[in-house]
C-alpha cells in the first residue's frame, strides 16, 4: 500500500492586512493630490448625508468639494449631495454591506484628483462590517443619532473603536426621546478615549461649525 | 453578501489554489488565526469556509481558528503586550481596554488583534 505523507505547507496571508495595505496606497494617492478625505460611517438614518450636505453647503464657496455615496440601492443620497454643490459619484453596493478599498480605488480612477479639495465618502450605513476596512481617508467619522437610543455605544464598541471623530447627531430631539448625549459621550470615552467627539443637529446647524474647525483647523468662514 | 461570508469564501479559495499547486489529494488541516478586535465571530468564519470547501479536496479537513488576544504599543511608556480585559464595560463580549495595562495612557498602537490571516494547511 502507498505511504502517504502530511506535507506543511506555510502560507501566512492576513486577508485583512491586504486591505490595509490597499489603504496605504489609496492615503499616498490622497497625500499626492492634496486632498483632505473623509469616511463617514454609521446606521441608516444617523445623519450621514445631512452631516455631509451641511459641511458642503459651508465648504464649497472656497473649495472643491467631491462626495462618494455608497448605498445599497438607490442614489437618493447622491442627488441630495449634489443638490448641496458637491460633484458626487454614486456606489450602489447591491447587497454587499460596506466599501472596500477595491472598490474606492476603482472609482478614484474615473475622478480627476488633482480637481478635488475635499472628499467625502459616505460608507453604507451599517454599524459593524465596516470597521475592518478601512479606505485610506484621512479620519473616520462615526455618526450616531441621539434616536438610536442609549445603548449604541456599547452595542457597537469596534466600530467605535475604529474612530477619529464621533458625531452625536440629533441633539435637538435629546428631550423628546429621553436621551442624553452626555452618557452617549461617556460611553464613547469608555470605548475609545482617543476619540474627539461632537454633539450636533444638523437639523438646526448646531455644532457643525467647532466640526468643521476639527476637519479644516485652517479654514475661515 | 455579509462580509464574513465574503472573508471566508476569500479564505476558500486560496486553500484550493495551494491545494492544485501542491497537487494535493486532500487537505487534512486548515489554520486560521482571528483577531479578537476584528469584526469576525470564530463561529461565522468556520461555518461558511466548511460550506466553502464541501466537494472539494479541503472537505474533512480540521479547521483550527486560533484567537488572538489584543496586543499594543504604548507611545507614551514603550509597553509591548496584551491589553486588559474590559468586563466592567459589560457589553456581553470580550472587549479590552483601550489603554496602556502600564500607564493608563490612551496613546497607543495596536499591534495584534485585528487579523484574519490564513496561517497554514496540511495536505497528502
Amino acid at each position: 500500500m502507498e505511504e502517504q505523507y502530511e506535507k506543511e505547507i506555510v502560507i501566512e496571508t492576513d486577508f485583512l492586512k491586504k486591505n490595509e495595505q490597499c489603504a496605504n496606497d489609496i492615503e499616498n494617492l490622497f497625500k499626492a493630490n492634496q486632498i483632505n478625505a473623509y469616511d463617514i460611517m454609521g446606521s441608516i438614518g444617523a445623519g450621514k448625508t445631512s452631516l455631509i450636505i451641511e459641511l458642503v453647503k459651508k465648504l464649497k464657496d472656497k473649495h472643491n468639494i467631491y462626495a462618494i455615496a455608497g448605498d445599497l440601492t438607490t442614489d437618493i443620497d447622491a442627488e441630495r449631495i449634489k443638490e448641496a454643490g458637491a460633484d458626487v459619484k454614486q456606489i450602489n453596493t447591491g447587497k454587499e454591506c460596506h466599501l472596500d478599498t477595491t472598490t474606492i480605488k476603482n472609482t478614484l480612477q474615473d475622478i480627476n484628483l488633482k480637481e478635488i479639495d475635499i472628499l467625502f465618502v459616505e460608507n453604507v450605513g451599517n454599524l459593524i462590517c465596516p470597521a475592518d476596512y478601512r479606505l485610506g481617508t484621512k479620519k473616520r467619522i462615526v455618526v450616531i443619532a441621539i434616536t438610536e437610543g442609549p445603548y449604541m455605544v456599547l452595542k457597537h464598541p469596534y466600530t467605535f473603536l475604529s474612530a477619529d471623530i464621533v458625531v452625536i447627531n440629533k441633539i435637538d430631539l435629546s428631550p423628546y426621546v429621553g436621551v442624553e448625549p452626555d452618557d452617549l459621550e461617556k460611553d464613547l470615552h469608555k470605548v475609545n478615549p482617543k476619540a474627539t467627539v461632537f454633539q450636533c443637529s444638523c437639523r438646526n446647524r448646531e455644532g457643525i461649525d467647532a466640526l468643521l474647525k476639527e476637519l479644516l483647523p485652517e479654514f475661515r468662514y | 453578501m455579509s462580509h464574513g461570508l465574503h472573508m471566508s469564501m476569500m479564505i476558500g479559495e486560496m486553500i484550493i489554489l495551494e491545494a492544485e499547486k501542491h497537487n494535493a489529494r486532500f487537505i487534512t488541516e486548515i489554520d486560521i488565526e482571528l483577531g479578537k478586535l476584528s469584526c469576525f465571530s470564530k463561529e461565522q468564519i468556520e461555518t461558511y469556509l466548511l460550506m466553502r470547501l464541501e466537494n472539494t479536496v479541503a472537505e474533512g479537513a480540521e479547521v483550527n481558528i486560533k484567537e488572538i488576544i489584543p496586543e499594543a504599543f504604548c507611545e507614551t511608556c514603550s509597553f509591548e503586550g496584551e491589553l486588559r480585559e474590559a468586563p466592567q464595560f459589560n457589553i456581553g463580549i470580550e472587549f479590552y481596554e483601550p489603554r496602556c495595562p502600564r500607564c493608563n495612557s490612551s496613546d497607543i498602537t495596536l499591534i495584534k488583534g485585528k487579523e484574519c490571516k490564513l496561517t497554514q494547511i496540511k495536505l497528502i
